[in-house]
Parts: C-alpha cells; sequence; structure tokens
C-alpha cells in the first residue's frame, strides 16, 4: 500500500516534467534548434563519461592497491599476490557469468585450492586437514566482511534483492532495445541529421552505461575475491583455530584499536616493545627521554642486569607503550642466561628499538643478535618478526665533537654536524639493511634532541605493523590454550547426551 | 763510475733471487718496530698511527694491506723499506675470531700490542678473551692499553689542562664519570696491560684546543717499552720530524730515514762486501721515491748525472767500511753507521739539490759534495747504534 502511494506521489510530479520534455523536444525539432541544442548536451554527456571513467578507474585501483594485513609473514603475502593476480584478472571475465551465484562457489573453491598449494606443498590433498568449523569460520568472516561493505558503498543495497541484481543486467538490455527504436523513428522522420546524431551518441552515451554498469558489478567481484582469499590465508596459517568470534574480538583489540582516532581506547590492547644494544649503548637513557623522567637507573658503568618494564601512556599516544628495557650484550659479566632472556623477550615484543652508539661502528655484536632472530623467525613461518627500529644515540658526539647546537636538520643540512650525523645513519643503515627505521637522538639530559619527533614519532609510524605482530602472537596463544579445554567440553557434552539416551532408554 | 742508477732501483721488483734475499736480511737487521694494534673499530687506531707516522690518515687507509683473514698491516713510509710496521687486527671483536692465525704470522714479530679502547665503552667482551690468548702466547711482550675518546664523559667541554694523566690515573680534577670507568676498565685488564694511557687524539675539526691530548705520554710509554735495540728507530723518527717543519721535507724525511735504516740494516749485515752489492739498489730506491713524493720523477736521472761525481769518494769511503768489518765484533756496528750515514746524506742531499732546482738554479757538483759531507756529519746524530 505504502509502496503504491509513493508510485503516485512520484508520478504525479514526473509527469508534468515527462509532459513539458516531450512538448519542448517537439518544440525542438518543429523549429530546427535540435542541431544546435545537441552539442552542449554532447558536452555535458561528454564529461559526465570523462568522470565515470575516473570513478571505475578509482573503484579498480582501490582494490587493487590492497595492500594486505599489517600482521601477515611474507608467507601469507605471497598467498594474497596470488590472490590479487585473480582480482586483476576479474575484469576480462563474462560479464554474464558474474551475476550467477554459482560462479561465487566455483571461485571460492578455485581460490581454496590455489592458496592450499602454498601452505602444505607436497600434500596430496592440501584441503584435507582443514576442521569444519574452520571452513565455517572463513565463511563467516567473509560474508560478514562483504554485506558491510556492500552495505556502505552501493547505494540503496538494503532494498536490493536478487531479482534486482539480476534485472540490472536485463534492465540495461531493455534501455538498449528502447534507444534503438527511437533511433529508427528519427531515422524515418529526419534521415540525415539522425545519422550524424546517431554516431556522436554512439560514442558518448552507450559505452558510459557499459561502464557503469560493469563498474558495480566487477567491484563486487574483486571484493568477494579478496574477502574470500584474505580468510582462506587466515584458515591456512592456522589461525582461525580460535574461531570466528575470538578472531574479531582479538581483531578489536590490536589491529583496530588505533582505527578510532584520538588516545588511547582502554580496551586497545598495550604495544609491547622492547629495547635491546650493547652494553652502555644508551637504553635505559632513550627510555628515560621517552618517559620524560628518570625511572631507569642509568650510570657511566654497565648497571642494567634484570629486565626491566615501563609503561608510557599519555593522550597524544595511540596505544599505550610496555617499554621493556633489556640487559646489554658484548659484555664479559653478561652470561648465556641473561642473553637468552633478552632474545626471550625480543620474540615477545611487538617492537623492537636497536639502540646502538652513533660513533661506533663495532655494530658487529648487533648484527648478529639481529641475525639470530631473524634466523629464529625464518625457521617459523607462522609468525612475523617484530619490525625493528634502530637508534643512533649519543649524535652529540658525532663531528665536530665541541659543536652541540640542535635543531639539526640530519638528512638534508649543510652543516658538519649535520653531514656526520647523516653519514652515521648510513653506515648504520648498511650494517642493518631490514631495520623499518634508523633515527638519530640525543638521550643525555640537558641535552636532548630528536627523542620525541624522532624516535616516539617512529614508534607511532610503526604501530601499524607492531600491532599485526601483536595480533598473531595473541592468537596463537589463545589458540593453545584454549585447544584442551574445548576437546574437554565436547567430550563432556558428549558424555551428557549418552547418558541422557542411555537413561531414556533404560527408563523404556 | 755508477752507469745505471736509475735502473738499480729495478732491483727492488725484479727477479734477482739474490739481491731479495740480501734486502730480507737487510730489513730483518733494520730493527724495524713492529706494532700489533688491538681493539673494535672507531676506538682510534688509525689517529695512533697518524700521530706516530705523521702520515695522512687518508693514506694510512689506503696504505693498509691484507695479510691474514682478519689483519691487515700498514708498513710505514712504504714497504719496500718500512720503518716503522702495524699490524692491526681488525677482525678482533667478530665472535668468530680466532687469534691462532695472526699468532702463528705475528708472534715472533711484533715488539709491541697496542690496545686502543674507548674510555667509557665496557662491551670489551671480545677483545678481553682474545687479548687473554695473544698475552699467553709470549707473555714478556708489552702490551700497552690506550683508554681512547676521553672526551666523550665531558661532552662539548675542552680536555682539562696541562694533561693531568702523567703521574697518576686518578688525579684529582676530571669528572666522576671518567675516573670510575677508567678504575673499571684497569680492574678488567689488569693482568692483560703493562701500562695504561688515557689519549684523546682527534681531528683538527673536532674543535679541541689540543688535538693531541696525551699524545707525550703514548709516546714516552712506547720509548720506555719498547725492546732497547729497536728503540733507535723511534727515536730517529722523532728527531727528524720534529727538526724539519717544511711540508714537502716532512714527507721526504720519513723515506730517507727508512731507506738509510735499511742500508744500516745491510751494513749490519757481517759478511764482507756483501753490502757493496746491497746498497747502490737500496740508495737508487731511496732517490726514485723521493722524486715520487716531490711528484718529478724526470729530476731523479739528472740527479744521478751530478752524483755520480760523488762515486770516488764514497766508493773509497765503502771499501774502508768492508775492512772494518773483518774486526770482529766493531765491524758490523761501525759498518751499519756508515751505511746510514751515506744513504741519509745522499737522500739529503737530493732534498736540498731539488729544492735549488725549483728556485732556479741547479747547484754544480762542488756544490753537492760539500752538502753531501755537511749531511753526512749530521747523520750521526740521527743514529745512535744499539740505542
Amino acid at each position: 500500500m505504502t509502496r503504491l502511494r509513493l508510485l503516485a506521489i512520484i508520478l504525479l510530479i514526473i509527469i508534468p516534467l515527462l509532459f513539458y520534455m516531450g512538448v519542448g523536444a517537439y518544440h525542438l525539432f518543429e523549429t530546427g534548434w535540435t542541431f544546435y541544442v545537441w552539442w552542449p548536451t554532447a558536452l555535458c554527456f561528454g564529461t559526465a563519461y570523462f568522470l565515470g571513467w575516473q570513478v571505475a578507474r578509482r573503484m579498480k585501483t582501490k582494490t587493487d592497491s590492497h595492500p594486505g594485513d599489517p600482521h601477515w609473514t611474507d608467507r601469507d603475502q605471497f598467498a594474497w599476490g596470488m590472490v590479487q593476480a585473480r582480482v586483476e584478472k576479474s575484469a576480462d571475465l563474462d560479464q554474464e557469468a558474474l551475476t550467477q551465484p554459482k560462479f561465487y562457489y566455483d571461485t571460492a573453491e578455485a581460490i581454496a585450492k590455489e592458496l592450499s598449494v602454498v601452505y602444505q606443498p607436497g600434500a596430496s590433498d592440501p584441503v584435507g586437514p582443514v576442521t569444519i568449523p574452520e571452513l565455517l569460520t572463513v565463511i563467516e568472516l567473509a560474508t560478514r566482511e562483504l554485506h558491510d561493505r556492500v552495505r556502505k558503498y552501493v547505494p540503496g543495497s538494503h532494498l536490493m534483492t536478487i531479482d534486482h541484481w539480476r534485472k540490472t543486467q536485463k534492465a540495461i538490455g531493455w534501455m538498449k532495445h528502447a534507444n534503438n527504436g527511437y533511433w529508427v523513428v528519427s531515422a524515418v522522420l529526419n534521415p540525415v541529421k539522425t545519422a550524424a546524431r546517431y554516431l556522436a551518441a554512439k560514442t558518448t552515451l552507450t559505452p558510459l552505461q557499459d561502464r557503469l554498469q560493469r563498474g558495480v558489478i566487477n567491484w563486487f567481484y574483486a571484493e568477494f575475491i579478496s574477502d574470500v582469499g584474505r580468510y582462506l590465508i587466515e584458515l591456512y596459517s592456522g589461525r582461525l583455530k580460535v574461531g570466528a568470534e575470538k578472531y574479531r574480538e582479538l581483531q578489536e583489540q590490536t589491529i583496530r584499536a588505533d582505527e578510532g582516532g584520538g588516545g588511547a581506547s582502554p580496551e586497545a590492547r598495550p604495544v609491547t616493545i622492547t629495547v635491546i644494544g650493547q652494553v652502555k649503548a644508551g637504553k635505559s637513557s632513550l627510555i628515560n627521554a621517552l618517559l620524560g623522567e628518570r625511572k631507569a637507573q642509568t650510570d657511566v658503568l654497565p648497571c642494567t642486569d634484570t629486565i626491566t618494564e615501563y609503561v608510557l601512556k599519555s593522550s597524544g599516544l595511540p596505544a599505550t607503550l610496555h617499554i621493556m628495557d633489556s640487559i646489554g650484550y658484548s659484555h664479559e659479566g653478561a652470561d648465556a642466561d641473561q642473553v637468552d632472556k633478552t632474545a626471550e623477550v625480543v620474540r615477545q615484543s611487538d617492537l623492537v628499538l636497536l639502540v646502538g652508539h652513533a660513533r661506533n661502528a663495532a655494530k658487529q655484536a648487533d648484527v648478529n643478535f639481529v641475525g639470530a632472530l631473524q634466523n629464529w623467525f625464518r625457521t617459523r613461518p607462522q609468525y612475523k618478526i617484530p619490525p625493528i627500529m634502530a637508534v643512533l644515540t649519543h649524535a652529540d658526539l658525532l663531528t665536530p665533537a665541541m659543536e652541540w647546537q640542535p635543531p639539526y636538520d640530519w638528512s638534508a643540512g649543510i652543516r658538519p654536524k649535520e653531514k656526520s650525523i647523516r653519514d652515521a645513519v648510513g653506515t648504520a643503515r648498511e650494517s642493518f639493511p631490514d631495520a623499518a627505521n634508523i633515527v638519530p637522538a640525543c638521550t643525555a639530559e640537558n641535552r636532548q634532541w630528536n627523542v620525541t619527533e624522532g624516535v616516539l614519532a617512529g614508534v607511532v609510524n610503526l604501530l601499524g605493523e607492531a600491532r599485526g605482530v601483536a595480533f598473531l602472537r595473541c592468537l596463537d596463544e589463545s589458540a593453545n590454550e584454549d585447544r584442551v579445554g574445548k576437546v574437554f567440553e565436547q567430550l563432556w557434552s558428549l558424555g551428557k547426551t549418552a547418558y541422557t539416551i542411555f537413561r531414556e532408554r533404560a527408563g523404556k | 763510475m755508477y752507469p745505471s742508477w736509475a735502473n738499480l732501483a729495478n732491483l727492488f721488483a725484479g727477479r734477482d733471487q739474490k739481491f731479495q734475499a740480501g734486502i730480507a736480511d737487510a730489513r730483518h737487521r733494520a730493527n724495524m718496530p713492529v706494532f700489533w694494534m688491538l681493539g673494535r673499530t672507531q676506538t682510534g687506531k688509525t689517529s695512533v698511527i697518524h700521530y706516530l707516522t705523521g702520515a695522512p690518515e687518508a693514506e694510512i687507509g689506503n696504505g693498509f694491506r691484507p695479510c691474514t683473514r682478519y689483519s691487515r698491516e700498514y708498513p710505514f713510509p712504504n714497504p719496500e723499506a718500512p720503518l716503522l710496521n702495524f699490524l692491526d687486527t681488525r677482525g678482533i671483536d667478530e665472535p668468530g675470531y680466532d687469534p691462532a692465525e695472526d699468532l702463528a704470522q705475528f708472534n715472533d714479530k711484533a715488539h709491541v700490542i697496542v690496545v686502543t679502547v674507548k674510555a667509557l665503552d665496557h662491551a670489551q667482551e671480545n677483545l678481553v678473551r682474545n687479548l687473554d690468548t695473544i698475552r699467553r702466547a709470549k707473555p714478556g711482550r708489552p702490551v700497552l692499553l690506550l683508554l681512547t675518546c676521553l672526551h666523550e664523559a665531558y661532552p662539548q667541554k675542552q680536555h682539562p689542562t696541562p694533561y693531568p694523566f702523567g703521574s697518576s690515573l686518578y688525579p684529582p680534577n676530571i669528572s666522576v664519570d671518567l675516573t670510575r670507568s677508567i678504575a673499571l676498565q684497569q680492574d678488567r685488564f689488569k693482568t692483560l696491560v703493562d701500562d695504561i694511557i688515557p689519549i684523546d687524539l682527534t681531528k683538527p675539526e673536532e674543535g679541541f684546543a689540543e688535538p693531541n691530548y696525551g699524545g707525550d705520554a703514548l709516546k714516552q710509554s712506547i720509548l720506555d717499552h719498547l725492546p732497547k735495540a729497536i728503540r733507535q728507530t723511534m727515536l730517529t723518527l722523532d728527531a727528524v720530524t720534529s727538526e724539519f717543519r717544511d711540508e714537502s721535507l716532512r714527507r721526504a724525511m720519513p723515506v730517507i730515514v727508512s731507506y738509510s735504516t735499511l742500508a744500516a740494516g745491510a751494513g749490519a749485515i757481517p759478511v764482507p762486501f756483501i753490502d757493496m752489492f746491497l746498497l747502490p739498489g737500496i740508495q737508487a730506491k731511496m732517490i726514485a721515491d723521493l722524486a715520487t713524493v716531490y711528484g718529478q720523477p724526470l729530476s731523479a736521472e739528472r740527479f744521478w748525472e751530478i752524483a755520480s761525481s760523488l762515486g770516488a769518494g764514497v766508493l773509497a769511503r765503502q771499501a774502508a767500511r768492508e775492512a772494518i768489518k773483518i774486526i770482529p765484533g766493531v765491524g758490523s756496528a761501525a759498518g751499519a753507521a756508515l751505511a746510514f750515514g751515506m744513504t741519509f746524506a745522499l737522500g739529503r742531499a737530493f732534498c736540498i739539490y731539488y729544492r735549488a732546482v725549483c728556485q732556479g738554479h741547479v747547484p754544480d757538483t762542488g756544490t753537492l759534495k760539500r752538502i753531501f759531507e755537511e749531511e753526512l756529519g749530521k747523520a750521526s746524530r740521527f743514529w745512535k747504534p744499539g740505542g
């Protein structure tokens, strides 16, 4: 009933306009002005075509350049590359097939097969070992994501039915037929002028219609492939063992925490940062400089012999930072136990700050430590190595040692000190090609430079990646801790059911 | 008299086995001090070499030649007639470093071990371990510990003057941080070293009023610990570099002293007449090298044309020297002194000749002869056999 009324109102508004259009068109035809009026119209259509093409292109690039999730390991990125290749190929697919639901199912199956080879190379039935709840989790997560996106990006999607979807295809077909009919009638009335206009319209109007239609459907298909691919990657990496709900919850806590903007939300998981370096490199001094107060004990002699945790909470920071002060290596007093302890803490952290003396190029011990860390992660492709940011302390001691007049523009400046800092960073870059960032600083009290604007800003920049590392680790932890409990729970309910059946039978 | 002086220089590079063996023997007898430098990179090893030799740091960097897997050497002023030799074990701080290879090569050669450690750097695990092994291989060999980069303890401040560490490592007027750090270093290295010298050799651009802070103490310590026999070279080098302030002379003098010392080594070979065969080659090479230092290879040949007139006198002296050698004990020392003096005088004569030519008048034979005699007299000041 409401629909009928709505239709009536729309018609009552449109009919007079349609009448004007008809009368106007007839008038233009009568006076022979059609020819002159056509040109501005063509200009409008041309502009519309250009804009439509731009929109379509942006939509395409948007899906193409999806970088993958920040917590992904190299193996995941490789698999993601295969998914992306499929997205790119989607533009050449038969448009008719894209409206068939079965096509989507087949595609999902094909992606699953393709990706399983990456994760289970050499297995005869790579898809076999996947559990049913895991597969259901993929479907649940992917469809939910797609659902959110369709609601957000496709206007009027909440009223759209499958029928509509099919009809979109047909509606465009009808429009073409109607168009053709119009041209035939016109041609009878005025053959010469019509021929000219037909040619012009063919080059502008028709491709625009095609493009818009293609854009929406292709976009939907590309999103579908991406979502299924993304969650298949999570599935094969064993990260869906925790179930869809727990997965989403952890994702909210870790990766998505800073998307809300502003300060750290209370439920956001803190980011753990471990500060490592050779003995006396200035780890504790850096921590004090970051905290803005003298909390970590510092001395001219080696003094940190335990791992200490400090908490940095600030309204300007998107997350609470837990900073771990580690034991310096390369010291004859530090035993293997302490070095192992530091390595263990580093493996458990989301971000690593490698502190080195700017004046000391003897970074061999650091290179070895980082190398050992990389090896540890290389043999465990399910984890992602935390990003490493190198901090070169004691920048004030660089040539000329007697001068200290910050601020220094070390990346482009021409003062001798600026050049020295640049050279020191360059040397460090050669030693640590994998470092995410290298920042010079001076952490000495009353000579501080580049701590907030350099080091802290660098940390914030890496938070996205650090959160990815945290997310992976949390998933692994909760999957392992729940596994025994889950089996027990299932056994218990199975036992209960069996007992009920047994009692019922016995009662009879 | 001396028909092919210039060609003699080629003997050095040549295939003449007998000559090469003779030169090697002469080098051995020239008592060249060999310093074995140990320390992490950027602890100031090159600065120490620069301070001791006066050679520009870039030249030192280019002059290093690899000798073992972990080490390189810098013969000063040149590989043919080195006056001082510096062995630099670069790999000392690498965890996989094994000193066995370097010990096999250097243990007999090295006279002094110079360990450089930044005063505030306490990451010395590898260094301490390897130094212990090296020390055990020859416990009697002096080991000097240089605590470098003192200014890092008092950033952007000038060094306390005068140099306070002359008599004690813990003078009253230095910062507490530095004192405590030095104490820890002393404790760490106490059984491994014979002397500890706090030092800060900086480049002029660092802006310190005293760029060679503690340099004198370093030199004194080296002289105190060098074996007597080879102390002489250090003293000679020190004497000539402090006497000649002129820039090109400062570069030429080490060359003259190095070949003269080599000649002295040849002179010390107790077999009569063998150095008569070696000396012309050594002297010819010296003149060729000096000409390169001055950037005028051609001037060497023109010098020989006049210098050949010196020949008669030189030869007569040489013959006398060979006769002395026959007297046991006295002979080789006197022979060495004379060979040093004649080579030294010849080198000095070339420098004076070259300067005169540059000023537009070519000295005649008589003038050159007078110069030669004068310089021969001076040479004894720089050469005191046996230290």
